[in-house]
């Protein structure tokens, strides 16, 4: 490519025919303001050259001292804000307890324990001939065209005819496909099994000419294992003790009755029982659904340990029930049984000996946390203090800076941590109050929240002065490593350089193996 | 501050992260905001980033467009192995200035400006490479050299 062993003549020769004299002009004289002797006085251009480069370099150290204080201060907000989680996270443990120990107040409202409806649980056919399988045609068992069989659940009947060609599946599927009757082959037992919704009642009966199914050739059925060889198989099925139960089973519930449930100053919602064949009929589920579509306030479930439906809610939340349906439920606080809309306000607490202790625990803990926020102080500044305002200057002039907001988080002239959520002072919080609990518990939380949120946003201003930080220390260094360089060149290393970076452009350039970022992605659509 | 842009027809740029390109006729607007703005003239895809400062000039073209120093942090190291290679391979202090510049500018928020510099640095680059340095110089060319004069 090029040659470099031109002697000094021709090359001067060669510039000046190609017309670049002004280029190699300034080229040398830029070349020569570059190199470097040991003293001022041989050449002092290139001397105080390197000078204005220590001096950028010491500007910008003064400028990375004011940056390394704010990241020194932000590190230690950032250890005072992890010392104050762990005092609030302390306090939520023995609100936790309290809320435990506590017997007092409405925590939950219950339906009394539901009524059972014996009956049984599965019955099954009882196939005399051999049955292999569900595949199997009903006429190769017994069974003739003429036959029928009348199932009647609830007092809606269905009829089954036995056609040619049809099979114990067949069979299988319409007894399947009445309401609230579940119906499969059994393959250990070769028998069909029924079951269905609690409080169900089955009638299974041949239709009339019918002789199959009552006959010896079918078996008739069996309840609780024993053969019922009959005309016709009446079963009631047993609630389950679950909340697909049957509320006109459970509670004696009537067709018609209403439930309305009312949360104050909330939602309202209400719910006529039905009942009759059973898939209409209003379960257990169907009246927690309609108690939590009241409002979003309340949750109901189905307890099958204590055969309760329980109604929870927040702290502070009324509700009252009523409606002509109201009275088969009896409704109970945990203490005393519900009146037809008179309301019921949740809120728990608890006597001196179960959370007396816990609340000096809890008031002790809130003062630490204030003396905490007091004393997060690092030369001077307090970011949890509402005055505090810390001006980042990234240049000597200042106008590149990065302002810190402190938060106000110590407590105000009335001794409350608002700052936190809290919205009473230490000596307030009372267990033994009604309310109490579960507002120091709701509190805890949102100060938690409030605590990750302040970390998070101190974080990112640390993680941008930490970036900044890092490239003005990379520059300095490159600067110095530069200069220094320059100080101490010779004619002959100078050359080398040039001789380096000519041939370094000879041989290619290497990919910058850039991260792929969607920056690069645009500059791609200007190839 | 309103920046007045007039484009030649098909024209490219890029505008506040958005590739457009002009279309048949001459097409003149004012953008009222600050923003990345980069004239077709200005931009370097990486395939013509073939040398040393021309590099530097597209890692400093992507701190611009990635809205400057403190959301670039991935394109910081490459930038500093390219000037410290530069700074290497510089035989005077003249590319060690202009890469301060560079530096203080991006410090400084002002990358448009620190892409101008890069510019110039490219333009030394340039002066470099063209230049025939014969290893064996008479005195008198060398005390020309080194005493500037």
């Amino acid at each position: 490519m090029t040659s470099i062993t031109l002697s000094a003549s021709i090359r001067t020769n060669l510039l000046s025919l190609q017309n670049t004299t002004k280029l190699l002009d300034s080229t040398s004289e830029r070349l020569s303001s570059g190199l470097k002797i040991n003293s001022a006085l041989d050449n002092p251009g290139a001397f105080f050259a390197a000078r204005s480069l220590t001096n950028r370099a010491n500007d910008l150290n003064g400028r990375k001292d004011g940056i390394g204080q704010a990241i020194s201060l932000l590190q230690s907000t950032d250890k005072s804000i992890t010392a104050l989680t762990s005092l609030v996270e302390q306090a939520k443990a023995k609100a936790t307890e309290a809320d435990e120990a506590a017997t007092g107040g409405v925590s939950t409202i219950s339906t009394e324990k539901a009524t059972t409806v014996a009956g049984s649980t599965t019955i099954s056919t009882a196939f005399q001939s051999t049955v292999t399988a569900a595949a199997q045609q009903l006429d190769a068992v017994g069974g003739t065209a003429t036959d029928t069989l009348i199932a009647t659940i609830n007092g809606a009947a269905s009829t089954f005819s036995l056609d040619a060609g049809v099979l114990i599946s067949d069979l299988v599927s319409f007894l399947g496909a009445l309401n609230a009757v579940t119906a499969s082959f059994n393959p250990t037992s070769n028998q069909i099994d029924i079951t269905a919704a609690g409080g169900s009642d089955l009638i299974l009966a041949d239709g009339a000419g019918s002789s199959f199914f009552g006959a010896l050739e079918l078996g008739g059925f069996k309840k609780e294992g024993v053969t019922v060889i009959a005309t016709g198989v009446s079963t009631t099925f047993a609630t389950q003790n679950l909340a697909t139960d049957l509320l006109q089973d459970v509670f004696g519930s009537a067709n018609g009755e209403i439930i309305a449930t009312t949360v104050t100053s909330g939602g309202t919602n209400s719910f006529t029982v039905e009942t009759g064949a059973a898939a209409q009929a209003s379960s257990i589920q169907d009246l927690i659904n309609s108690i939590e579509l009241a409002d979003t306030a309340l949750t109901a479930t189905y307890n099958t340990t204590t055969s309760k439906i329980d109604i929870k809610a927040a702290e502070g939340v009324a509700v009252d029930f009523s409606g002509t349906g109201f009275a088969s439920l009896t409704l109970n606080d945990g203490t005393n049984n519900l009146v037809a809309g008179t309301d019921v306000t949740f809120s728990k607490l608890g006597s001196t000996a179960e959370v007396g202790a816990l609340t000096t625990d809890f008031q002790s803990l809130l003062d630490q946390i204030n003396g905490l926020i007091t004393d997060a102080v690092f030369k001077g500044t307090n970011l949890l203090k509402a005055s505090a305002t810390l001006d980042v200057k990234f240049n000597a002039k200042g106008d590149t800076k990065l302002t810190i907001t402190g938060k106000a988080l110590e407590a105000d002239a009335n001794g409350i941590l608002s700052g936190l959520k809290f919205t009473q002072k230490a000596t307030d919080y009372d267990f033994t109050t009604a309310g109490d609990i579960t507002s120091a518990l709701a509190y805890v939380d949102l100060a938690i929240t409030e605590l990750r949120s302040i970390a998070s946003t101190f974080g990112t201003s640390l993680g941008i002065i930490q970036t900044r930080e890092d490239f003005t220390i990379e520059l300095v260094n490159a600067l110095e490593t530069g200069a220094g360089k320059l100080v101490n060149a010779s004619l002959e290393e100078e050359a080398a350089k040039l001789l380096a970076l000519q041939t370094r452009q000879a041989l290619g350039i290497q990919s910058l193996a850039i991260a792929n970022t969607s920056q690069q992605s645009i500059l791609a659509l200007f190839r | 501050m309103g920046l007045k842009l007039n484009l030649k027809p098909h024209e490219k740029c890029i505008i506040g992260g958005a590739a457009v390109q002009n279309g048949n006729k001459m097409a003149s607007f004012m953008i009222a905001n600050q923003t990345t703005i980069l004239r077709e003239k200005h931009i370097m895809t990486e395939e013509k980033a073939d040398t040393l400062a021309k590099q530097i000039y597209f890692v400093v073209q992507l701190i611009y467009i990635d809205g400057g120093i403190d959301n670039s942090k991935q394109n910081h190291e490459i930038f500093f192995k390219l000037i410290r290679e530069f700074i290497d391979l510089d035989p005077s202090s003249i590319g060690l200035d202009i890469i301060a510049e560079i530096g203080q500018l991006i410090l400084d928020g002002a990358d448009y400006q620190a892409l101008a510099q890069c510019r110039k640095l490219i333009e030394y680059e340039k002066t470099l490479l063209n230049l025939r340095l014969d290893t064996d110089v008479p005195a008198d060319v060398a005390h020309q050299l080194e005493t500037g004069s």
